[in-house]
Order: structure tokens, then C-alpha cells, then sequence
């Protein structure tokens, strides 16, 4: 159901990075540039059968993780319905906090250095990502949301969510399937809040 | 009304120069919504549109949404009944009357128009700008006043039918006996159809319904000095419905019954004064039943009772010739019952109004005025209103208008309690939605409080200020010219708001004051008649509109977009905020009539046009960017044409609606493809009594 690949922003991303950092290259010694990649997931089930149960899914690996191991912190992020929790606070054992920010992803190089939150039982950390229109009952991910997150051993990552409907139709009606999620995201293995 | 008596001669004369020719001057049409008394049209500072019968007839219309489709500025919009948009202002704050007294019954807002048969109607005006000054709630964006009352002299007994596509048809019979000291009326009009469904709906768009119309009135002259009037009206409609749900087919019968019933005394001691005392009583109720067609089992049960009683005492003062003083005062008792609401509901609330028609010279002419309304749920209103006319010429003139409109909270704001069965939302009024978030999260349905419903404030009354400017007169001598600037900037706008989220992850809603929106625009019309049987005639309305703290974000680079080309999210550019959604920047008519009083011809063309308009949203940024977002603009043709026979006791008519059938199955529900009809009605005049 993962698939993985580049998407064209990244590279037109990368290729921005590698020009800017070409002046300095004139003066220092040519540090090797990593760009980071934009991951793109797609289907991911939250729930559709309405089994109440969640979907986790590890950043740091880009997969899923069963159910059994939802005590762990080999889980970054789960999806059930439209409630998104991260490992940390009252949802996992891990150090997991998160905030949503608006922006445009491509040009977010950075992690914000504070205002994350820990899920309580009442108030998850991450809200107000989606729309829901009354009259169609559609949810629509609010264009420019991004959820900014530590992962469950602490690391940064960006996340966008594409779609709640199953194989992201352009205008999802109510023959959709929904609670699919469809998303993207940046993780960053070395700790630091850097997005480039 | 007695107000009309004093214009017998003037209405008289007009349907006798329609009935003859055409060519030669018509007579200046009067008015009585702007200033709540008789004006002539081409002096009241206040810009009037009057559909008189004539007109009405020669469209072939049946229902009060295919006339007022046809007004340049005016949309029909579908949310929750069939409703007109006006000034860019949706259909909530479009006051509607009936014989100058408020109709009642909106559903979410919005009157269902298709409840009002043309067949009774003599004329109706229509006034663009706020009219709360006169009328109170409601009147922000203008007053849409029908008009049934009839002083003509002549005793007249008509029937008709007509027949036409989808199996619509309409039966009405109508007498009018006037005699030496008043006159009486009855008219009954019933109007059925097999409805229609458009694209692959699983569930008729409209269903199958059938209407039924009975209206009465009679008017008496006491004295020179004392008159009154009864009058009553009932309608009752009831439609067949179903819609396929995960255990079946669902029936879904639904009726509606609607009552108006007014009775007036006036006054007149002297040519100088007048005063009436005016009684208005207006029940409506709907109830819905939907069940299972296999096992009869229950779906869902509604019902909505809603009743209204007004008392009410007019002054007309003619202190010279120069001032002339309106004033009233009145009291409005309003109560509900429904499924939603947990108790039987009641408004109370009392006002006064003052106005003051000044003409200090002919040439000018100023209407100035207001009303302050006291209610027992929201804040009391202010609505003030000035406007003034000026006559360069005796051809051209200028009038300019400012004014407060409001719109009260309504019982649904305020009280409503709805779970939605079948989607698992609330809803639940400001006055309620501390007590039932309490009850809710007693009964562990709440995961999560958004907002402390103790902070849910009262809610005040959206209201605007309106400015309008234009000009009216005559090109030449057979080329009328209208355009009028408009500019409405309404504040405290009642919006929902999630205030918890249930355990199902749905939301729990309630209102809130919060979003300011601001429409502008010109209206133009034109009028031309070439030789002696064509009128030609065509109207345009530039719009724009405005969301004002999205725009500002908008301008902050704040409001996001996914690229149609990139796919990537990018920040909406300025260029591409398209204004509120369901409003098309712009839209025009055109109509040719060609009228043949000699052969006792009468056949027309109107061409209907609206620009793009957006209709979702589909990204989250509340505003129409996307492609997909839109409903593209289209254009309308309808044809009709009509010949009497037998001294004009037979008029027969075809028409034909919609010519190239044009349907957006997935956008426009109010809008069925081609549709033909073919109408007969006969007259017995009756010999005269007076």
C-alpha cells in the first residue's frame, strides 16, 4: 500500500538548496549536502472499518506498525477517524509532541524551536488540520496545514496531510471511501530541527 | 388596503393603456412599499421595481422564483427551500411581504419562494437596499412586497388551466364582484407536478408534490371616513419523496400548511390625515414523516410549528404640502414548536417607527426615518435610514440612500437542539449549549471541549450599513435608463462554530457573531421601445463581495492553495480571491417583447445570464480558487407568447422554458431542463353593479 518515491517538489527543493549553498561552496570546503527526501504515503486505513481501533505508522522507518506493538515506541504517528495522536503524552511511551502551523511545506526549512504540545486524553496535540463541510460532510485537509512533530525518540519531522479518501480523488464525494489517509512528509534522523 | 383606494384611477388607467396600445405615455406607476403610504414611482426617493400583472402573465410564470429569476440583480439560490439573493446579500436577509405584512416559515433562513403562486398576485415592488427603517428584521439587503389587493372597478370571474412537462399542471379560478361601497374577492389556485430528477440521483431532485392556494378578501366603505378590509389566505402543499439508505428505501412524505389571515380599520377625517389599525396573523407548520418502505418502520419524525400575531397602528400626517409624517407603533408575539427545539419557544417584541417626507422644492425630495425595535433575546435595534432625490431635469434624476438594515437572531440560533441521526452531529442554540454540552459530557459523549460554552455570548443581531447612489431618466424619448451603486458592508454575521467534539469525532456546533462580509456593485437597466409593438429590454449587475478578515489574510499571504499545475501548496495570490461564494460577478438579461394589441398578440424572448460562481470548497481555505470550486456561468432562454380571443374573454399562451436545456445536475437542484407548457384561461366579465 506504501509507496515511496520522489516528489517533484523535493527535487525542485534540493536543486534550490544545492544552488544557494553554492556560493559558500566558493570559500569553504564542500561539506557534503544531504537533501533531505519528501516521502509521499498514500491509503493509509484510519478506521475505515470503524473498529475503533488506530493505524500507527513509524516516521523513521516509512511503515506500518501493528497493533501489538501500540504500547512501544516504535510508532511515531496514528490515524483513526479524523483524530491524529503522536507516541508521547497520554498516547504513547514515547517523546512524541507535535503543532500545526500554516505555511507552505516546501518552504518550511526549519522546525519551530518551541510551542509543541503532548496528546492529553482530552486535547490531542495535533487539531485543526481538516475542514468539514456541513451540507457535503466531506473533510478536506485545510490547504497550507502542516504538523510540525517529534517523533517518538525525539526526532523532527514535517507532515502534510493530501487526502482523507481513498486513493485521494480530486473532489471526493460522498461515494468516497474516507478515513484513507494520504500524506507526505520530512523526517529528520539527526535531531536537528533542519528541514533542508 | 385602504391605502390603495385612493389610487383606483391611476391603476385603472395604466391597465387600460396596457389593454389598448402601447405606444402613447403611460402613466407614472404608484408605490407603497418604500414609504409605507402612496408614491408615485418616478418621485419617491427610493428606487422601485414593479412587476405589474401584465408582465406577470406575458412570462407565463406560475411561481414567484420564475419572476424573480428574471430581475436583473436578483438570484435564485437552493439551501434549505428556494431563495433570492440580492445586492450579493444571501436569502436570509430578504424580507418578504405579502400585502405589506411579513411572511413567515424560513427554514434556515430562507422563505421557500416556491410556496408563492403568481396567480393571485396584481403586482410586486421590490426595493433593494436595507428597509428596516419601515419593517424591521430581515429587511437588510431589501424588501420583496407582493402584492394581491385590487381596486379595479370591473367584476371579473376567470378560470384557467395549463399543462406542461413533467406532468405539471395548474387549475385556478378566481371572481372579483365589486359593488357600490366596497368590492369582494376569491380566488383558489392549485398547482401539482411529478417533480424531476436530474443526472443518476438515486432520489427525486424535486419529488412529486401537489400545492393548493385558496385566498379571499373584502373590502368595505363605511363612511367617506371609515373603511376596512379582511383578508385571509391558506396554503397547503404535501410532496412524496424517497432516498436509499444502508437498510432500504426510505419514504419520506412531507406536508406543509401555511395561513395568513389580516384585518385593518382606517381612518380618514380628513384629506390631511389618515390612521389604521392593522391585525396580522400568520401560522405555518410542516411535518415529515420518513420511514423504511419494507417494514414501515421510523426513519426520522419532524414537525415545526411556528405562529405570529402583530397588532399594529399607522399615523399618516400631511402637516403642508411641504412635510408629510409617518408614524406607527406595534407589537410582535412570535412562538415555535418543533422536534428540534425542547420547549414551546416565544419572541416578544415591540417597536416604533417615525419617517419624514420632506420636499422642500419639486425638485427635491427627502424621505428620512427610522425604527427602534426592543425584543426579549438580543440587544434592541436602531435602524435609521435617509433618502434623498434630486431632479436636474424633467427627465433625469439622482437619488442617493443610507442606511442600517438588521437581522435578528433566529429561533434556531438561539434554541435549537438537533442531533443529525444519521451523520451523528449537534447543534445546539448559544441560549442552550452550556446546558446540553454539560448534559453530554455527563452521558460521556464529549471527547473534547473546544470552547467553554459559558464563553458562547449572547448573540447580537447582524446588521449593516448600505449606501446606494444612482441616477434614473430618459435617453430619449422612448430609451429609459436606470443605474444605481450599491455598497453593503454587514457586520456580526452569525456563523457556526465547533465548540466540542464528540467520542464519533463529529462536532458539536453552536453560533457565534463573528465574520464581517462587505458587497459592492452597479445595477444598470435599459429600456427601449422601437416602433410601435417591440419593447426591448436588458439589465447587467457588476458584483463583487468580500469576506473581510480572509481577504486581509489573503493580503498577509496567509491563505493557501494547492497549484493546479505544480500540485504543490502555494500561497493565494490576491489576484485570485474570488469574493464569497454563490455570487456571480456577472450576470445580465435581455428581453424582447412584441406586443400586438391590434391582432391581440403577445410573445417574448428573455435571455438570462450569470458569470462563474463558486460553490465549495474543496481545500480547506473557505474560498473558491480551484476549478473544481466553481459552478461555470450559462445562460438561460425562455419563450412565450399569448393570443386572447372572443373580445378578450379567452387568453391562450405557450410557453417554453429553458430552450437548450441547460442542467448542472451537480450544482443547480432548482433548475429542471426544456420545459413546455400550454395555458388557457377564460374571463366572464361581469355586467357592472356600481
Amino acid at each position: 500500500m506504501n509507496k515511496q518515491f520522489f516528489s517533484a517538489g523535493a527535487l525542485l527543493l534540493s536543486f534550490v538548496v544545492l544552488s544557494s549553498c553554492s556560493k559558500d561552496d566558493d570559500k569553504n570546503t564542500p561539506a557534503p549536502v544531504v537533501t533531505l527526501q519528501s516521502k509521499t504515503v498514500a491509503n493509509i486505513d484510519g478506521d475505515a472499518a470503524g473498529k475503533d481501533l488506530y493505524t500507527f505508522y513509524s516516521l523513521a522507518d516509512n511503515k506500518v506498525i501493528p497493533n501489538s506493538d501500540s504500547a512501544t515506541s516504535k510508532w511515531d504517528i496514528g490515524f483513526k477517524s479524523t483524530t491524529l495522536i503522536i507516541n508521547g503524552g497520554s498516547s504513547g511511551p514515547g517523546k512524541g509532541e507535535a503543532q500545526v502551523i500554516t505555511g507552505v511545506y516546501n518552504n518550511l526549512v526549519e522546525a519551530p524551536a518551541a510551542g509543541y504540545k503532548t496528546d492529553a486524553a482530552a486535547t490531542k496535540a495535533i487539531t485543526g488540520w481538516y475542514s468539514y463541510n456541513m451540507t457535503t460532510h466531506i473533510i478536506t485537509p485545510v490547504a497550507g496545514t502542516i504538523i510540525v512533530l517529534k517523533t517518538a525518540t525525539g526526532k523532527y519531522a514535517k507532515l502534510e496531510i493530501t487526502s482523507y479518501y481513498k486513493n485521494s480523488p480530486a473532489t471526493p464525494d460522498d461515494k468516497s471511501e474516507r478515513r484513507y489517509y494520504s500524506f507526505r512528509y520530512v523526517y529528520q534522523a539527526d535531531g536537528s530541527r533542519n528541514f533542508k | 388596503m385602504y391605502k390603495y383606494l385612493f389610487l383606483v384611477t391611476c391603476i385603472m388607467r395604466v391597465g387600460t393603456l396596457f389593454a389598448q396600445t402601447d405606444t402613447t405615455k403611460i402613466l407614472p406607476e404608484v408605490v407603497v412599499s418604500a414609504t409605507r403610504n402612496e408614491q408615485l414611482i418616478d418621485q419617491v426617493p427610493v428606487p422601485v421595481t414593479v412587476i405589474n400583472k401584465q408582465q406577470l402573465q406575458s412570462m407565463g410564470a406560475v411561481l414567484l422564483q420564475q419572476v424573480l429569476a428574471e430581475q436583473t440583480g436578483l438570484f435564485i439560490t437552493a439551501n434549505h427551500g428556494t431563495g433570492v439573493q440580492m445586492q450579493g446579500l444571501e436569502a436570509e436577509y430578504t424580507l418578504i411581504l405579502l400585502d405589506g405584512e411579513p411572511l413567515i416559515g424560513r427554514t434556515a433562513g430562507t422563505f421557500d419562494l416556491s410556496r408563492i403562486v403568481v396567480s393571485n398576485i396584481e403586482r410586486i415592488e421590490i426595493i433593494k437596499g436595507p428597509v428596516s427603517s419601515l419593517y424591521g428584521s430581515d429587511a437588510l439587503a431589501g424588501v420583496i412586497n407582493i402584492i394581491t389587493s385590487n381596486n379595479k372597478q370591473t367584476g371579473v370571474t376567470s378560470i384557467g388551466a395549463r399543462y406542461g412537462s413533467n406532468n405539471t399542471y395548474t387549475l385556478d379560478g378566481s371572481t372579483r364582484i365589486p359593488y357600490q361601497n366596497g368590492s369582494f374577492t376569491a380566488g383558489v389556485s392549485t398547482y401539482n407536478s411529478n417533480g424531476y430528477t436530474l443526472g443518476n440521483a438515486t432520489a427525486p431532485t424535486v419529488p412529486p408534490f401537489k400545492t393548493a392556494t385558496w385566498q379571499s378578501r373584502w373590502q368595505q366603505d363605511w363612511s367617506p371616513k371609515w373603511h376596512t378590509t379582511l383578508s385571509g389566505r391558506y396554503y397547503a402543499q404535501r410532496y412524496n419523496s424517497y432516498f436509499h439508505d444502508a437498510k432500504g428505501v426510505v419514504d419520506d412524505i412531507g406536508k406543509e400548511k401555511d395561513m395568513n389571515a389580516s384585518a385593518q380599520i382606517s381612518h380618514t377625517p380628513g384629506k390631511d390625515f389618515r390612521q389604521v389599525l392593522r391585525l396580522y396573523y400568520s401560522r405555518y407548520s410542516t411535518n415529515e414523516e420518513m420511514r423504511y418502505q419494507q417494514d414501515k418502520s421510523v426513519y426520522d419524525l419532524s414537525f415545526f410549528k411556528q405562529q405570529y400575531l402583530k397588532p399594529e397602528y399607522q399615523a399618516d400626517w400631511q402637516l403642508n404640502t411641504q412635510h408629510q409624517l409617518t408614524g406607527g407603533i406595534g407589537y410582535v408575539h412570535e412562538s415555535l414548536e418543533a422536534t428540534r427545539y425542547d420547549d414551546r419557544m416565544a419572541f416578544n417584541s415591540a417597536y416604533i417607527f417615525l419617517q419624514e417626507n420632506w420636499k422642500p422644492s419639486t425638485k427635491w425630495n427627502i424621505l428620512a426615518g427610522g425604527r427602534f425595535d426592543t425584543h426579549n433575546q438580543y440587544p434592541s435595534q436602531l435602524s435609521p435610514k435617509v433618502s434623498v432625490s434630486y431632479h436636474i431635469n424633467s427627465r433625469w434624476r439622482i437619488l442617493g440612500a443610507v442606511g442600517r438594515g438588521y437581522r435578528a437572531p433566529d429561533f434556531r440560533q438561539l434554541y435549537l437542539h438537533f442531533n443529525n441521526a444519521a451523520v451523528g452531529y449537534t447543534v445546539a442554540g448559544t441560549k442552550l449549549a452550556a446546558d446540553i454540552l454539560k448534559e453530554m459530557q455527563q452521558q460521556g459523549q464529549i471527547k473534547e471541549v473546544k470552547i467553554d460554552p459559558t464563553q458562547v455570548k449572547d448573540l447580537d443581531a447582524e446588521s449593516s450599513w448600505s449606501y446606494n447612489i444612482g441616477v434614473e431618466g430618459k435617453l430619449f424619448s422612448s430609451t429609459g435608463v436606470k443605474v444605481n451603486f450599491f455598497y453593503n458592508d454587514v457586520k456580526n454575521l452569525i456563523d457556526t462554530r465547533v465548540i466540542a467534539v464528540k467520542t464519533n469525532d463529529l462536532a458539536v456546533y453552536s453560533y457565534v457573531n463573528l465574520k464581517r462580509i462587505s458587497t459592492s456593485g452597479a445595477e444598470m437597466s435599459l429600456s427601449q421601445q422601437i416602433g410601435r409593438y417591440w419593447q426591448l429590454s436588458g439589465g447587467y449587475q457588476y458584483l463583487r463581495s468580500r469576506d473581510n478578515a480572509l481577504y486581509q489574510k489573503v493580503k498577509n499571504g496567509e491563505v493557501y492553495t494547492k497549484d493546479a499545475g505544480t500540485g504543490e501548496t502555494r500561497a493565494l495570490r490576491k489576484s485570485e480571491y474570488f469574493g464569497l461564494f454563490n455570487r456571480s460577478p456577472h450576470s445580465g438579461n435581455l428581453k424582447i417583447a412584441y406586443i400586438q394589441p391590434r391582432l391581440d398578440i403577445d410573445a417574448n424572448v428573455r435571455v438570462l445570464y450569470r458569470s462563474k460562481y463558486g460553490f465549495t470548497d474543496e481545500n480547506g481555505n473557505n474560498t473558491p480558487d480551484l476549478k473544481s470550486e466553481f459552478v461555470p456561468g450559462y445562460a438561460t432562454i425562455n419563450l412565450a407568447a399569448a393570443k386572447t380571443l372572443f373580445r378578450k374573454q379567452l387568453r391562450l399562451q405557450a410557453t417554453l422554458g429553458n430552450l437548450f436545456n441547460y442542467t448542472d445536475a451537480q450544482h443547480i437542484a432548482t433548475m429542471p431542463g426544456r420545459i413546455y407548457s400550454l395555458g388557457a384561461t377564460w374571463n366572464f366579465f361581469h355586467t357592472n353593479h356600481k
